[in-house]
């Protein structure tokens, strides 16, 4: 018996000697998370690349410090297109959450090395810090960030753009340039080069991520929007607003081209700056405003301009992705206005706006009244878009809705599109 | 020219202080320095200092042209300036009696500056193109947008990187001594650096420094020599020679200018082994010296630079058309990792050595002689000798490291024991020698073994007084080789300490010279005068300094003593 009890202990005690260093070795907690989170970014390469100056801290053996120090930088410069900079991809702190739930898989070296598609061979910087026990190093590094975005789609961190496209489509995107108060952004885009190479550069740019992207050309704008234009004249002075509100685009980006331009030695040296402001069409809200830069060269003006819009373009389109998804949640975004054109009494408007009332709650998620008057009212509403795919939906509903609320008066429509009804109510 | 610039010491002194003080609170922050190339603009004249200074056309065109051959270094660009403005820019100069080096500056400014820009605003784009980082390369504008990546700040470092240099004489001193048939030259000169900025203001010159060395030469007067393909009397060798000693001198300050130090960061390394981005294009040559330092950020984000050893240029790559690595040997320290920073250390390719040794010297036994010296028994002793050594480094023309071309004189004392002259045993005696001939240094970090092959000439002399009251001296010389084999240790960049064994061989000589009241006695009827023997083996120990500058050139000087 006591031999078997002795047995026992000895088991016991070799299965906790064995059993517990790996234990111990496990609760050593595995820290993936870069050291070093000082980056700038550098350059918006392409759509999907994102040049991206970034230093590491390499600690440990002395042989080994320089390797741990360029590991730590490429997991910063992944860091900083995720968290850091003006438009990193997080943008809510859910999607954070989410991520830090799997960030110690992320952060592996196998794991990032497939987003960074360059790598400067020479250090922009090096030197030792903590008197020496530490190295640190700064480097450029060219990560594909749309890479990283899929990955993170996949993942269930982010919401895919494709996602979002494939609930309420991508957003449409009507493209302009600034001009001064009464000036024609139409006229503008046909008369100046420079201006319509940046929006040449925005269109591109978009397209390569596959956003539908709306430049009006002036003259093939006037022939198939020039009716709806006439009807949405009043609205607002701004004629991008109007323009974007008749194409119907859910969001409108206007432009503004500087180049400054001096001599060194006999070469002109060009330094181009962008300015790009992103707006909510429905409401003519501003939802980003960036301004790009590029470096002051000597090169030709397009090659400035595209360089300064890359930088600044990437950033607003960040912005714009944030508010569509915030308004997604929402339902589809649209803007209806009411114009009660028929003869009626003053009870019989106060009913059809009662009755216009009730119909816009019954069917949408959430309204905004923005414009009670007697002959107009305008509303924003959000609509489930699995139900309300198409504005025509909408407006059967609206007018059936109507018809049922309210006897002796009609809705009629005016002009219908993406993000527009404007619907009068008539005499039956 | 001699007028305006004869009231310019002042300035240039105080000058030179301004200048010396702002280096002094200058610190490097960009921890990835490269040398980025400059491009210099040379005033084809010597511009005379002070009143002890008389050059001829023919030494003035001289003195230039070896300046312009030193100063002109590969890791320049040039920027020649037209015969025409240069005149004019030497008339301008007398016609407003410039004083100083301000009114210097300001003929430049009006009157070099403007060609000089145009000079480099034509070339400023290929210059700039240099000047491309790695990750420029790879941007957008580059490789999509296919231009040159040049940036406004590439073009401006381009056009701020010009340089014009003056050559200054201040003082030549000619010394001829009839009596010894010698004529010495002394040179005191030195450059002046102006740098040309631009800026929104437009251009100006302002005084970046001022460097002085000197230059001496010796020749025999009546001696003829080639030079260069011609032949000059000894007047103009020993000119030439001190002219040419100030150049190489200069070259060295020169390089030692912050601006214009060869610089950057170590691309790849290895065990005892670095490279670096640096080869022909910078005019990089086997052997050169390179400090290797690394920063350490302190905590309030400032870098202070550390230098943690020495490596020395082992291969030289081509990197004219296209990137290549220079290889180094580690020399001292170790451990180099990639991205510390090569700094260039320049030096003459001249080592001077002080050794302290023991040479074998001995011979024969001979039968006793009261008339003249004899060996009472075989000798073997030892002569003490303080050794002088000028090694040449031959690496720049052979490309073969750390191979010397190396002269010598020696002089020592010694007792040859056993030997006695009229009776008395003999005292010590006064032994002098000279060498050459090649050594080559394998070396491993810090440790250096060196081999040396000499031809070497010896010489003793004892001397005495006999019991007649006269005066005696027995005097022999012989020819021989001398191997040494020595093991060195690198204390710090530029000295070293050795010790080594010699073999010398040279045939036994009793070939004396003996003089008794100073008068030559003829030993032919002696056939038992001993034969003295330098052969054996001997010790050393020495330093040796890698120079930053000497004031005369020992070979030339001694080619100039023996007037051939």
């Amino acid at each position: 018996m006591r031999k078997t009890i002795n047995l026992t202990l000895s088991l016991l005690i070799l299965i906790w000697v064995f059993g517990a260093v790996p234990a111990f070795a496990k609760g050593k907690v595995e820290n993936n998370l870069p050291k070093s989170k000082e980056a700038g970014f550098v350059e918006s390469y392409s759509p999907t690349e994102w040049m991206v100056k970034a230093a590491g801290i390499g600690g440990g053996k002395k042989k080994y410090r320089e390797q741990n120090a360029i590991d730590d930088a490429r997991k910063c410069a992944v860091y900083f297109c995720l968290y850091l900079g003006a438009d990193p991809i997080f943008t809510t702190q859910e999607e954070k959450n989410r991520f830090s739930l799997i960030e110690q898989d992320f952060f592996k070296e196998e794991n990032i090395s497939k987003f960074i598609a360059w790598e400067s061979e020479e250090f922009t910087k090096r030197v030792k810090i903590s008197g020496g026990k530490e190295l640190k190093i700064e480097k450029v590094f060219r990560i594909n960030v749309g890479l990283m975005k899929e990955d993170l789609v996949g993942l269930g961190v982010v919401t895919a753009t494709a996602d979002l496209a494939a609930e309420i489509g991508l957003p449409q995107i009507m493209v302009l340039p600034e001009v001064p108060s009464g000036g024609n952004p139409l006229e503008e885009l046909s008369n100046r080069k420079d201006v319509k190479h940046a929006a040449r550069v925005i269109e591109s740019y978009l397209t390569a991520l596959r956003y539908e992207v709306i430049v009006p050309e002036q003259q093939n704008f006037l022939n198939n929007y020039g009716a709806a234009m006439r009807l949405v004249e009043g609205m607002n002075d701004d004629l991008s607003y109007q323009i974007a509100l008749a194409i119907g685009s859910d969001v409108y980006i206007t432009y503004a081209i500087s180049i400054d331009r001096r001599m060194v030695g006999s070469s002109e040296q060009k330094k181009a700056s962008v300015s790009v402001r992103a707006y909510e069409t429905t409401t003519a809200r501003l939802l980003g405003t960036e301004t790009g830069y590029s470096y002051e060269r000597p090169a030709a003006d397009e090659v400035v301009i595209e360089e300064a819009m890359h930088d600044a373009i990437d950033k607003v389109l960040s912005r714009i992705n944030a508010y569509w998804k915030e308004d997604l949640q929402r339902g589809i975004q649209y803007k209806i206005v009411f114009g009660i054109t028929g003869n009626f009494d003053e009870d019989q408007i106060e009913d059809i706006q009662f009755a216009v009332s009730d119909v816009i709650d019954a069917f949408a998620n959430r309204s905004k009244e923005n414009i009670v008057t007697d002959q107009t009212m305008d509303f924003l509403v959000w609509v489930e878009p699995g139900r309300y795919d198409k504005a025509r939906d909408l407006y059967r509903d609206i007018k059936d809705g109507f018809a049922d609320e309210f006897s002796g008066a009609k809705v009629a429509r005016q002009q219908l599109n993406r993000k527009l009804l404007l619907l009068e109510v008539t005499n039956e | 020219m001699q007028t305006f610039s004869r009231r310019l010491i002042p300035g240039i002194i105080f000058s030179f202080f301004l200048i010396s003080l702002t280096y002094a609170v200058t610190m490097a922050q960009d921890t990835q320095d490269k040398y980025q190339r400059k491009s210099i603009s040379f005033i084809d004249a010597v511009l005379p200092v002070g009143d002890n200074v008389q050059l001829g056309y023919e030494q003035e065109k001289f003195l230039l042209k070896t300046i312009k051959d030193e100063i002109e270094m590969s890791r320049f660009d040039y920027n020649p300036l037209p015969d025409e403005i240069l005149l004019s820019f030497r008339n301008e100069a007398k016609s407003r009696s410039t004083q100083n080096l301000d009114d210097l500056a300001a003929v430049m400014e009006d009157v070099l500056v403007p060609e000089i820009l145009r000079l480099v605003d034509l070339a400023k784009e290929m210059r700039a193109q240099g000047l491309v980082s790695e990750a420029e390369k790879h941007s957008f504008v580059v490789e999509k947008a296919k231009e040159s990546g040049i940036t406004t700040e590439n073009l401006e470092a381009v056009m701020n990187s010009a340089y014009i240099y003056v050559p200054v004489i201040s003082q030549v001193k000619e010394y001829t001594y009839a009596d010894k048939n010698m004529v010495n030259y002394e040179l005191h000169g030195g450059i002046i650096w102006f740098s040309v900025k631009t800026g929104e203001a437009g251009a100006s010159v302002t005084l970046l420094v001022k460097k002085e060395t000197v230059g001496k030469g010796a020749a025999k007067v009546d001696a003829q020599f080639t030079h260069k393909g011609k032949v000059i009397n000894g007047k103009q060798y020993a000119f030439v020679t001190a002219a040419e000693v100030l150049a190489r001198n200069l070259k060295v300050a020169t390089q030692e200018i912050p601006e214009f130090q060869l610089t950057n960061p170590l691309a790849n390394t290895g065990s005892g082994w670095v490279e670096f981005s640096m080869g022909k294009r910078e005019g990089l040559g086997v052997d050169d010296k390179f400090i290797i330092a690394e920063y350490y950020e302190n905590a309030d984000g400032s870098t202070t630079r550390e230098e943690l050893g020495m490596v020395r240029v082992s291969r030289v790559a081509d990197n004219r058309s296209k990137r290549a690595d220079s290889k180094a040997r580690v020399v001292i320290g170790g451990g180099y990792e990639r991205g510390m920073i090569a700094l260039e250390h320049p030096r003459l390719p001249i080592d001077i050595s002080v050794r302290l040794g023991m040479l074998p010297i001995g011979g024969e036994e001979t039968l006793p002689h009261v008339d003249h010296i004899h060996f009472e028994e075989d000798i073997s002793s030892t002569i003490t000798v303080g050794q002088l050594w000028f090694n040449y480094n031959l690496a720049r023309s052979t490309q073969i490291s750390q191979l010397f071309a190396s002269i010598y004189g020696e002089f020592g004392v010694g007792t040859l024991d056993g030997a006695s002259a009229f009776g008395d045993d003999l005292e010590s005696g006064l032994y002098w020698g000279i060498g050459g001939g090649l050594v080559k240094k394998f070396y491993v970090n810090r440790i250096h073994l060196g081999i040396e092959a000499l031809l070497s000439y010896s010489n003793y002399t004892v001397s005495g007084t006999n019991a007649n009251d006269h005066d005696w001296e027995w005097d022999i010389g012989s020819i021989g080789m001398t191997f040494n084999g020595n093991i060195e240790i690198a204390l710090a960049y530029d000295w070293n300490f050795g010790a080594g064994v010699s073999y010398r061989m040279f045939a036994p000589n009793g070939d004396w010279t003996y003089t008794l009241n100073d008068e030559e006695i003829d030993l032919s009827p002696y056939n038992d005068v001993p034969e003295l023997d330098y052969s054996g083996i001997g010790f050393q120990v020495y330093l040796t300094w890698s120079l930053p500058s000497l004031g005369y050139d020992p070979l030339k000087m001694a080619r100039g003593a023996v007037g051939y």
